[in-house]
């Protein structure tokens, strides 16, 4: 049914020093995404799912150390992979868009100045012809009189016109995969909206696949295909969308989704989930979620659960999954 | 109320200064009575002749200026007397000149002349040549210095951070006007004034690019950390591009006004070793050199008129640092709102 992954992380283990130790960002997380497919990662601050893209992708500040695993984008291992190798994937097959379209672009030049210094990145074109293609991009993401806001600066633009920029800038060298990091958490719930929009029908339009990482689970419901949770540096359920909101098979998963406020509860109180994601050093023995879950039992301190393949297709890493349906 | 005009005004004033000083020395030969080195033996220690203006009625039929010729009288107190009947005309734009005076006079010093004859105006445009150029050469070299260093430093950070850093301080750390001064005492005598003057910009700019390092490290650690930055390196833009694309272009601003800032340091520097008698040798000239002889009170006392070149020695520097200053209020929009 499937074909290949386009992108295929496993095992990937992330190391930060910090002068007070070795911290464990991301401990052993795996994900698949399929061409033309969204997957969804999601999870709470501090969770990893930063880091995770980052890796991906080369990005890592200094301090960070990718341990292990492997990092497979259309057959090659990214890790293995040069500086400059490196660099001609960047943008070129893999972009990505960041979280802050105020600051992401140069307040110094023009916005179509920037989107054509991506084309010149990888291609040895004129400064006419990558600013037409910049132009021609600018239109694409539906920026109003492209060759007039071209010539604006980022101070000019409102933040879902930069965003949009940002979003031309990304795609501008057709990428078969947009990794997009908090593409909205920066805007209104409007232009929200308009900007998963346009991701959507940029992908439709580009044949690409997006690695879609947020922490609002009502984003990723209604754009992923595929979802991923992400606790504590590691993926603990990856599923079908549905599967995933209609029948959450981990603990944490029902949680996060019983956290969410609904319409016609209005004077239930919200449930939260007690305590907070643990610090990477501070990481509970076994089961990472086992502190703050109510199905906790003595074997799951002992021993951490394996990330199990189920039918659906989804995995699981928990002893004490939840039916179909079953409340916690 | 006023000194905000003037300081408003000081901007074309300085410029104004700045071209003046500039177009003098490139055109010296054209403006220049005479060359550099003439020795006028009849002349020695002359006074400076007075410019008069010619009344209106004689301005097209004689000349629009002259002067009046002045003789050596009392060769042992270098005496002259000026013969107030005689007059010799001044014409512009004659003989390939500016402003010459008219054939048959060659004894025109409007800036009197040094012990051998030689003419004070025409060395000090000459020397303006040297102490002029060698601020600008001096900034083009110290900072193309400074900003590979601190570029290179703030961007690479680490170890190579590291160890710039310390280079940078054991430069700043130096006695650098004696270091220089021992230096440049051991160029080898023998060489060109064009020799030894690439030598001494050479010298200085070594000495001088840590400061500006030390600047441009801090501001490109600051830049290569923004998120247009990152941005740029998720697309797939090179060190040296997003240096040239990001960096660059966001220390533009500081660098140019640190390097109208610094060019008065080499005027400076210059002049103090030419003066010390280390810097630029004969027959070559410079403001420093001639100021060499303002060194003796008695000169000094009898003849004021050897103090010119250190006057524009003043004023070159004044006006760089007037027009670094306006240049800042300009470019750098916090003191820009507090000048309003």
């Amino acid at each position: 049914m499937k074909g290949s992954p386009i992108l295929q992380v496993s095992n990937l283990v992330v190391d930060f020093h910090t002068p007070h130790g070795v911290a464990r960002a991301v401990d052993g997380a795996s994900f698949d995404l399929y061409s033309g497919e969204t997957l969804g990662l999601v999870g709470e601050s501090g969770s990893g799912k930063s880091v995770s893209a980052l890796s991906i992708l080369g990005l890592l500040s200094p301090s960070a150390r990718v341990v292990s695993g492997t990092i497979h984008f259309e057959g090659r291992d990214l890790l293995q992979l040069s500086a400059r190798e490196l660099r001609a994937v960047r943008g070129k097959e893999i972009a990505m868009i960041f979280q802050e379209p105020m600051t992401s672009l140069n307040p110094l030049f023009t916005v179509g100045r920037q989107v054509a210094e991506v084309v010149r990145h990888h291609e040895r074109v004129s400064r006419r012809v990558a600013w037409d293609r910049a132009v021609e991009m600018l239109r694409t993401v539906e920026i109003p009189d492209p060759e007039r806001r071209a010539a604006s600066y980022p101070h000019e633009l409102s933040g879902g016109m930069r965003q949009r920029v940002m979003i031309a800038m990304a795609l501008v060298c057709r990428p078969k995969l947009l990794i997009a990091d908090e593409p909205t958490t920066a805007l209104d719930a409007t232009i929200e909206a308009e900007i998963l929009d346009l991701l959507s029908e940029m992908q439709k339009k580009f044949a690409m696949s997006v690695l879609l990482i947020t922490h609002d689970l009502g984003v990723v419901s209604r754009r992923a295909s595929e979802v991923a949770v992400l606790y504590s540096g590691r993926i603990i359920e990856q599923a079908h969308a549905t599967d995933i909101f209609m029948a959450p098979a981990h603990p944490y998963t029902r949680m996060l989704l019983d956290s969410l406020p609904r319409l016609y509860q209005r004077h239930a109180r919200l449930a939260a989930i007690p305590g907070a994601v643990p610090e990477p050093d501070k990481r509970p023995d076994g089961c990472r979620f086992g502190d703050r879950c109510p199905r906790v039992t003595a074997e799951c301190t002992e021993e951490e659960p394996e990330l199990e393949m189920l039918a659906g297709p989804r995995s699981v890493a928990c002893r004490h999954r939840l039916m179909s349906g079953e409340l916690l | 109320m006023r000194i905000r005009a003037w300081r408003r005004s000081s901007w074309g004033l300085s410029g104004a200064i700045l071209f003046l000083l500039y177009f003098s020395a490139i055109f010296a030969p054209w403006i220049a009575f005479h060359a550099p080195e003439t020795q006028d033996r009849q002349s020695p220690d002359a006074p400076p002749m007075i410019l008069h203006l010619s009344s209106p009625q004689e301005w097209i039929s004689e000349s629009l200026l002259y002067v009046h010729p002045q003789t050596l009288v009392d060769p042992m107190r270098r005496l002259y007397k000026v013969d107030l009947a005689q007059r010799i005309p001044l014409q512009f734009f004659v003989h390939g000149h500016f402003l010459a005076p008219a054939p048959g006079h060659a004894n025109v010093f409007l800036l009197g002349t040094d012990a051998l004859g030689r003419d004070l105006f025409s060395r000090v445009l000459f020397g303006g040549r040297v102490s002029l150029s060698i601020g600008i050469v001096g900034v083009v070299i110290s900072f193309t210095i400074g900003i590979f260093i601190g570029i290179v430093a703030g961007y690479a950070g680490g170890r190579v951070d590291h160890l710039l850093m310390r280079l940078c301080e054991v430069m700043m750390a130096l006695p650098s006007f004696f270091f220089l001064l021992a230096l440049a005492a051991v160029i080898p005598p023998g060489l060109s004034p064009v020799q030894t003057f690439f030598i001494l910009v050479a010298l200085m700019s070594f000495i001088r690019w840590a400061g500006l390092a030390r600047v441009l490290r801090g501001m490109t650690a600051s830049i290569r950390e923004r998120d247009y930055v990152h941005a740029a390196r998720a697309l797939g833009a090179s060190p040296m591009r997003i240096v040239f694309q990001h960096v660059l272009p966001a220390t533009f601003s500081y660098t140019l006004v640190a390097a109208t800032l610094a060019i008065p340091g080499f005027i400076l520097g210059e002049s103090a070793l030419s003066l010390l008698g280390v810097g630029i040798q004969e027959p070559g000239t410079s403001w420093g050199a001639l100021l060499r002889d303002a060194q003796n009170l008695t000169n000094l006392d009898y003849r004021p008129w050897v103090l010119a070149p250190g006057i524009l020695i003043v004023v070159a520097t004044m006006a760089f640092n007037f027009l670094g200053d306006r240049l800042q209020d300009r470019l750098d929009p916090q003191t820009k709102a507090l000048s309003r």
